[in-house]
Order: structure tokens, then C-alpha cells, then sequence
């Protein structure tokens, strides 16, 4: 679903306006251990469930997300839920995104946050806007994400 | 690892390179990057980003970035969002950086899978000694309306 929380999306221009901050201090001062931060993310959104708003950005792979989680015991939960809806999604599209979109990525956090039941519907998770970081533009949501989340 | 197809494919790379004897910036915006850039290519950020801005800018395709800014900038005026800059100054601000620095700069259109020139620096000599680090890149097409189409050949080895 999509929202117009003012909180999350003010503090997602804020987001996208930091991104750009780090990308070029990396770059400046040339810090060898940030190279993959050297790049902009392509899209980044904002997401919010329940309580909690979080922001996710479009990367090689989100696995990297579950290893801050291993006490939760929820990444299992979660990776269950995802992978059977993307399954979905792969049936009726035809794509596999193996998440990498920043919708994956935002939602992930926002559940790991909430350390709550995994919602039955991906769709009670709210997203704004994606973005492309660079130039504040707005991007169209993919059609997974849209089949997963129900944008 | 920057050479993995599912890096570039989701992040919004900036690389460079010598198209027509021009020093050129491109902004990937998710497309895939010619494998023989990739070797200098943080270097040349680094580099790149400590190069002073020395010349005024002129626009490239204007019609091209007055379509851009109609279409992906409505969200400004929903409720949530803040209008702290004009979307044109917000699309254009690293392109014209770059043109400032003496690149001509182009941007992904991912539709088309096409760069088209954003802006173009006044004074093309600046980086007349930057230019001999910088790898040359092949034109496949130039299509009517000024954008062009890279010859970026399959990848020998694709990291994972």
C-alpha cells in the first residue's frame, strides 16, 4: 500500500539528501573500506508498519540484512514469507529479482524492527514513494513489488 | 563486487570515459558498464571528485530533461513531501557538476537503454591532461535525437 506519512516521507528526502552526502565524502577522501559506497543506490523508499518506518535502498543482495538478525529468529520467518510470495510473483510475471529491489530491503527492516508475527499480507506494509537517490525523481515500483507488496 | 551484473543493475553508477576524443560522464541509472572501465574506475571517482570546477555549463538535450522533470517530480506537490529545491536544479545539480569539472554528461534513459547529454562544459580544454587516464569508449549508434547507444561487449568472467 502506498502512504503519504508525513514523518516518513519527509525523513525519506533527508535519507536520499544523506545518501548523496556519504557518497561523495567516500569519494573525497578516497576511504578504501567504503568502495561499494562509492556508487549511488538506483531507488530508495521508505516503508512503515505499525509503528515503524524504515528505509531500504536497492543493492547486489539484501542477505547481508539477516546476519544482524540471527537472534530474532525471525529471518527464517521472513525469508519463508518472501521467498513464497515472490514465487508468486515469479509465477504470474515471470521475473525473479532474487530481492534486490529497495522495497525488499525496507520491508525487511521494518519487520525485523517490529520483532511481531509476520503479517498474512505483505500489503498491511506501507511504502512511499521510490526514488532515484541522484536526482530525487520518482521511480516506478517494479512489477514484482507491486505483485509482492500491493502497490 | 562492482562487476556483477546485479551490482550495476541496482545501483546508479558514475564512470567515464573518452567517446570522439570527449571526456565523458555517465551516470549508469541501473544499466550495465563496459568491463574495461571497471579496472580504473574507482580511482577515477576518487580522482574525479577532487577535480576543481573550472568552467560555466551549457544545457545538452533540453527537451529530453524538460520531459524528465514534468514526469518524475509530480510527487512534490502530494502532502508529505517538502519542495526545497526546483526539480530541474534537483535532476541537473551532479550533471552540471560534472560539466563544470569539463565532461560532457549523459544520463541513462532505462527505457531506451540510451545516454542522452544533460550538460556539456563551455570550455573543453580542461581536462586536456586528465583525459590520457581515462578509458576510450566506442559509440554502437547515435540515434537522430542526439542520444547514443555504447558498445559495452558481453563480460568474459562475471563475478558472483
Amino acid at each position: 500500500m502506498r502512504t503519504n506519512d508525513r514523518i516518513l516521507c519527509k525523513n525519506l528526502q533527508n535519507y536520499c539528501t544523506k545518501v548523496i552526502c556519504d557518497v561523495q565524502y567516500y569519494r573525497i577522501v578516497n576511504c578504501k573500506n567504503q568502495k561499494d559506497d562509492y556508487d549511488y543506490p538506483a531507488v530508495i523508499v521508505g516503508c512503515k508498519y505499525r509503528s515503524f518506518r524504515r528505509f531500504g535502498r536497492s543493492a547486489g543482495s539484501h542477505l547481508h540484512q539477516y546476519s544482524r538478525t540471527k537472534n530474532l529468529n525471525l529471518h527464517s520467518a521472513v525469508d519463508e514469507v518472501v521467498s513464497d510470495v515472490y514465487a508468486r510473483a515469479d509465477k504470474s510475471n515471470g521475473k525473479w529479482y532474487d530481492r534486490t529491489c529497495a522495497e525488499d530491503h525496507a520491508a525487511s527492516l521494518c519487520l525485523f524492527a517490529s520483532k511481531e508475527q509476520i503479517p498474512n499480507s505483505l500489503s498491511k506494509l506501507e511504502f512511499t514513494i521510490a526514488l532515484r537517490p541522484r536526482t530525487g525523481g520518482e521511480v516506478e515500483y517494479c512489477n514484482t513489488c507491486k505483485a509482492v507488496f500491493g502497490l | 563486487m562492482i562487476t556483477t551484473t546485479e551490482y550495476q543493475q541496482t545501483n546508479d553508477i558514475d564512470w567515464f570515459g573518452i567517446v570522439n576524443g570527449k571526456p565523458c560522464h555517465f551516470a549508469s541509472n541501473g544499466g550495465r558498464i563496459p568491463e574495461h572501465v571497471i579496472k580504473t574506475l574507482r580511482k577515477l571517482q576518487s580522482e574525479v571528485a577532487r577535480l576543481p570546477e573550472k568552467t560555466d555549463y551549457e544545457e545538452g538535450d533540453t527537451e529530453k530533461i524538460n520531459e524528465i522533470v514534468k514526469e518524475q517530480y509530480k510527487y512534490l506537490s502530494e502532502d508529505g513531501y517538502l519542495k526545497i529545491f526546483p526539480p530541474r536544479t534537483m535532476y541537473m545539480w551532479s550533471f552540471i557538476q560534472m560539466a563544470q569539472k569539463g565532461f560532457y554528461s549523459y544520463d541513462r534513459d532505462a527505457e531506451t537503454d540510451t545516454y542522452f547529454l544533460v550538460a556539456k562544459p563551455k570550455d573543453e580544454d580542461v581536462l586536456k591532461d586528465f583525459k590520457s587516464k581515462m578509458p576510450v569508449v566506442i559509440i554502437k549508434k547515435e540515434n537522430g535525437n542526439g542520444s547514443i547507444e555504447l558498445e559495452i561487449p558481453p563480460y568474459k568472467i562475471i563475478e558472483k
